[in-house]
């Protein structure tokens, strides 16, 4: 059974570039154009492996989409890589203080995507495991 | 210590500075006035003392040589006086016997009857003094006249003023205690057998009967033998006699006391002993005489002799009223005083002493000499020898080694016998002296130390040659006087003691003037030194509230200018300092006022200048991130895509196409990042993350790629570690990762053939990176502008080589957050070596 990803981002290119690549590598991957569409469709489906969670978002941020899914129980667990054109060092660290598993560059290849699906998926607790 | 100067106060400093230059000085003045004070005072002090004491010394040595000279000089002149005196006495006694001798070859002529015998006896007087009635003193120590003498004793002043300088009376000497005494006690006509024919007495001493003089016994004291000496005189020839009486004994050698007849165990009868002067003037006399006698010649045939029987009182009468003295004669002669004269015959016996008992006489019971006072051993001689004493002095040598070590015979003191012969009286030394004087009839004096008392002793010949008196040079024999030589000289005795008094007194008072002149000095000194103590007390206080008035001054305003300093410094620039004065102190304020307002105005401006820069550098931050962010959305389609492209495509060419794409889009990425770095540094917000990082494998990792770019290009890219590199290195990884790719990057990017090299070195506390390559080089004024930003080398649009021109000066900038340095060495053509030293701490 393939993996599934979804893809949170308001640019379409980047949206499109993702998807090709995940699928590249064998993923099922969805995509939402925003913030809130995400929150919507994690409440009713929370079932990814991966959530690629765009930062600067027109209608709430990648950070508030992040708070809140840490909030809520039911996707407080969801490994989410921040998918961002913020390259700044310290920057990135914020990422993962609000709860982001991985932080993922824009401009991003192939290469970098492959490393940073594996650093999540390696990580210990995956809901699928468990369950 | 100069750490301590530091420290101190300004006022501390002032009042320091105050002391040092005033109070000091004045203290040394102080000290100086005194010292000299001092030194003054010791001196004139000590001057004062020791002028009293050399003119005390000098005084005193003055009155010492005038009193010794005094002494000599009266001595010599009283020696000379006395001298004179005592031949004058000599002369007066020879003309005296001189004129005896016209008395009895006056007599000669007479006719022998008692008549004529009287009329001449009786104009033959001369004065003798009489001494008077004599008592013993209420003590009984001495004896005393028993009426008062009633001597004239008024004084006579000069008539003529003239004559009034030293003008001296003296009253009659001894005038009224003279009487007329017979000068003969008798007159005999003897005829040629001896008998005496006519005989006329004019005192009752000798016998008034007739008799047979040729016989010893019927003579004076038995002792007479003239008439043998008669028969052989020739007309005109005078025979005259020694002194003969008989000797009269004394018990006392000294007044005649009870107290001395105790002491002497005989009974006190006064009038038994010899009459002795004032010592016993009611002892029994020596009753001399001196016998002339001349053939009486008629028609050239002697028909018996004329004898003139002289009192021997008018001989003794020359020196028993003689007084060595101020006082010239005296009534009766006194022994014990030291002062006195003698008389002595031819033969060295006495026949004139104020003590009768040293008169050489008769013993009337065997017509003899009566024994004179024998010294010691004499005596001791003859009694041992048993011969009688004539016999037995006739063995005996005259002046037998005279000295007053010898001593006098105690047994004839015992009988009370002391007649004087000099020639035995060995006890005393001065009796060969007058001997010597008066052998060759001269006459002289020496001194002599008799009876405790130095004495000048003087002897003079009796210039009278009658008879057997003309046998020797020495005539009648000679007179002595003994004079005490303090007399001579108690004038200058006197003035010496006087001196001496004058000086100890002048001494003394020249002591006290020294005492008062130190005392007066060293109180004055005192007083000098309290007033100069305290003037400078006074002043050192007032110098030092000077200095401390000036100083709190000084300080005040100091400390209320720094105050108002302090305030502006420590940020309230409105304050302003309030003006007190217009000195240097006040345009100090001015200044500093005028420097708050300009600081003031300044901090506005740069206040402005501040936030308009931090808010620029906050836009460009703004900027600068959303710009990374809109550059980054596209590039992320075009790097993505194109290597999807670059994966998936088959046709060679447009893979091609994709892969430069791609490399584009890359390098472009590339240069965003080293923008925004470069701009991160720049805003300062540039933070290294130093990690205790493993060397080797970075290394490693680093050179791996680099190697395989370089081996593409035919290259080789060799390590050199130092041995001892460190396994970790504290540092930041990502940075020193991104340095050592920028300069191995550039080193293949810049190399056409040959190899690169990464050497690591070990140096103190540091660690040296170097890159070398074998590329085209730098040139020198190329290495000024290496590290400059979006500087490249000269060829860059023309070869192949690409880079954004910020690598190397992003480099530098890390190694420089590092606290390191970064370098280059090279020269065209040869290569170039990028190092960069980090700290390794």
């Amino acid at each position: 059974m393939s993996k599934r990803a979804l893809i949170v981002d308001d640019t379409e290119l980047n949206r499109k570039l993702a998807i090709a690549i995940l699928r590249r590598e064998g993923w099922e991957a969805e995509q939402v154009a925003c913030g809130k569409a995400a929150l919507a469709l994690l409440r009713e489906d929370c079932n990814f492996d991966i959530v690629l969670l765009d930062i600067r978002m027109p209608d709430m941020s990648g950070e508030e989409v992040c708070s809140t899914l840490r909030a809520d129980p039911r996707t407080a667990t969801i490994p989410l890589i921040a998918y961002t054109a913020h390259a700044l060092e310290d920057e990135l660290q914020g990422f993962r203080d609000i709860g982001f598993n991985e932080v993922l560059v824009k401009p991003t290849n192939v290469e970098a995507m492959r490393a940073a699906l594996a650093k999540v998926l390696a990580l210990p607790g995956r809901p699928e495991e468990q369950g | 210590m100069k750490g301590y100067l530091t420290r101190l106060g300004i006022r501390t400093k002032l009042v320091a500075l105050f002391v040092a230059i005033k109070v000091v000085p004045m203290l040394l003045l102080a000290l100086l006035a005194w010292q000299g004070v001092t030194r003054l005072g010791r001196e004139v002090s000590d001057r004062s003392s020791r002028m009293a004491g050399s003119m005390r010394d000098t005084v005193g040595e003055l009155s010492d040589v005038m009193a010794k000279e005094s002494v000599r000089a009266l001595d010599l002149k009283s020696r000379e006086l006395i001298e004179r005196l005592t031949t004058d006495t000599a002369l007066a006694v020879a003309e005296f016997l001189k004129a005896r001798d016209n008395d009895v070859l006056l007599a000669a002529a007479l006719e022998p009857t008692a008549a004529d015998f009287e009329r001449f006896l009786r104009n033959r007087t001369r004065a003798l003094v009489v001494p008077g009635k004599w008592v013993l003193s209420g003590d009984g120590k001495s004896w005393m006249q028993e009426t008062k003498q009633t001597t004239r004793s008024e004084t006579i002043e000069p008539d003529n003023p003239e004559n009034k300088l030293d003008f001296n009376y003296r009253p009659p000497d001894l005038s009224s205690l003279r009487e007329e005494r017979p000068l003969y006690h008798e007159m005999t006509f003897v005829d040629l057998d001896g008998l005496e024919r006519v005989k006329v007495s004019a005192t009752g001493l000798l016998s008034r009967e007739l008799r047979n003089v040729a016989q010893k016994r019927n003579t004076y004291a038995c002792a007479e033998t003239y008439f043998e000496d008669l028969k052989r005189l020739l007309p005109g020839e005078i025979y005259v006699s020694d002194v003969i009486g008989p000797y009269v004994r004394s018990h006392y050698y000294g007044p005649v006391t009870p107290e001395a007849a105790e002491q002497a165990k005989v009974p006190f009868a006064p009038g038994k002993e010899a009459y002795s002067g004032r010592e016993n003037p009611l002892g029994k006399r020596f009753q001399g005489i001196i016998r002339w006698a001349t053939p009486a010649v008629r028609n050239g045939k002697t028909i018996g002799y004329v004898t003139l029987a002289l009192n021997h009182d008018h001989v003794m009468s020359f020196t028993d009223n003689l007084m060595p003295t101020e006082a010239r004669y005296t009534p009766i002669p006194d022994a014990s005083n030291g002062n006195y004269a003698f008389m002595w015959d031819y033969r060295d016996r006495n026949i004139a002493h104020p003590r009768h008992q040293s008169i050489i006489g008769f013993n009337p019971k065997t017509g003899d000499y009566e024994t004179p006072w024998l010294e010691a051993s004499i005596y001791k001689g003859w009694k041992q020898s048993g011969k009688s004493l004539r016999k037995y002095l006739e063995i005996v040598p005259a002046f037998d080694h005279q000295s007053r070590e010898k001593k006098p015979s105690v047994e004839l003191i015992k009988e009370g016998i002391r007649g004087l012969d000099g020639r035995y009286l060995n006890f005393a030394p001065q009796c060969q002296g007058w001997y010597d004087l008066t052998k060759q009839g001269g006459s002289g004096s020496f001194a002599i130390l008799w009876s405790g008392v130095w004495k000048l002793t003087t002897a003079a010949t009796i210039p009278y040659f009658t008879g057997k008196y003309g046998k020797t040079p020495r005539g009648f024999g000679y007179v002595t006087i003994g004079a005490n030589v303090d007399e001579f000289h108690k004038a200058a005795t006197l003035t010496k003691a006087l001196l001496d008094t004058r000086v100890n007194v002048y001494s003394t008072q020249m002591k006290q003037t020294a005492n008062d002149t130190h005392d007066m000095i060293f109180s004055s000194m005192s007083k000098t030194a309290w007033s100069l103590a305290g003037m400078t007390t006074l002043m050192i206080v007032l110098v030092i509230l000077i200095a401390v008035w000036l100083a709190n001054m000084l300080t005040g305003r100091v400390t209320m200018l720094s105050g108002g300093l302090q305030k502006i410094e420590q940020g309230d620039l409105s304050f302003r300092i309030g003006k007190t004065s217009d000195d240097e102190m006040g345009l100090l304020a001015d200044s500093i006022n005028r420097m708050a307002d300009s600081v003031q105005s300044s901090f506005t401006h740069l206040e402005g200048a501040r936030q308009r820069a931090e808010e620029a550098n906050r836009l460009k931050s703004v900027f600068l991130a959303s710009m990374s962010h809109e550059l980054r959305t596209p590039l992320n389609g075009i790097l993505g895509f194109s290597e999807l492209l670059k994966l998936d495509l088959q046709d060679a060419e447009q893979r091609s196409f994709a892969e430069t794409i791609h490399s584009s889009s890359e390098h472009l990425l590339n240069l965003l990042n080293d923008l925004l770095d470069l701009a991160k540094i720049e805003a300062g917000r540039m933070e290294l993350k130093p990690v205790p990082t493993e060397l080797k494998s970075l290394l490693v990792t680093v050179t791996a790629v680099h190697r395989a770019h370089a081996e593409r290009k035919g290259l080789v890219l060799t390590e050199l570690y130092a041995p001892d590199l460190p396994a970790t290195l504290l540092c930041d990884p990502t940075r020193l990762v991104q340095i050592l790719n920028n300069l191995l990057n550039n080193a293949v990017k810049f190399t056409a053939q040959g190899s690169i090299k990464l050497s690591v070195e070990c140096l103190d506390h540091a660690l040296r990176f170097a890159v070398s390559d074998t590329g085209i080089g730098i040139s020198k004024d190329q290495q000024q502008r290496i590290f400059d930003k979006f500087h490249q080398a000269d060829n860059f649009l023309t070869s192949e080589h690409t880079g954004t021109g910020l690598g190397l000066a992003l480099a530098r900038e890390f190694v420089t957050l590092m606290g390191g340095e970064m370098g280059i060495e090279s020269e065209p053509g040869k290569g170039a070596s990028f190092f960069f030293i980090v700290p390794n701490q």
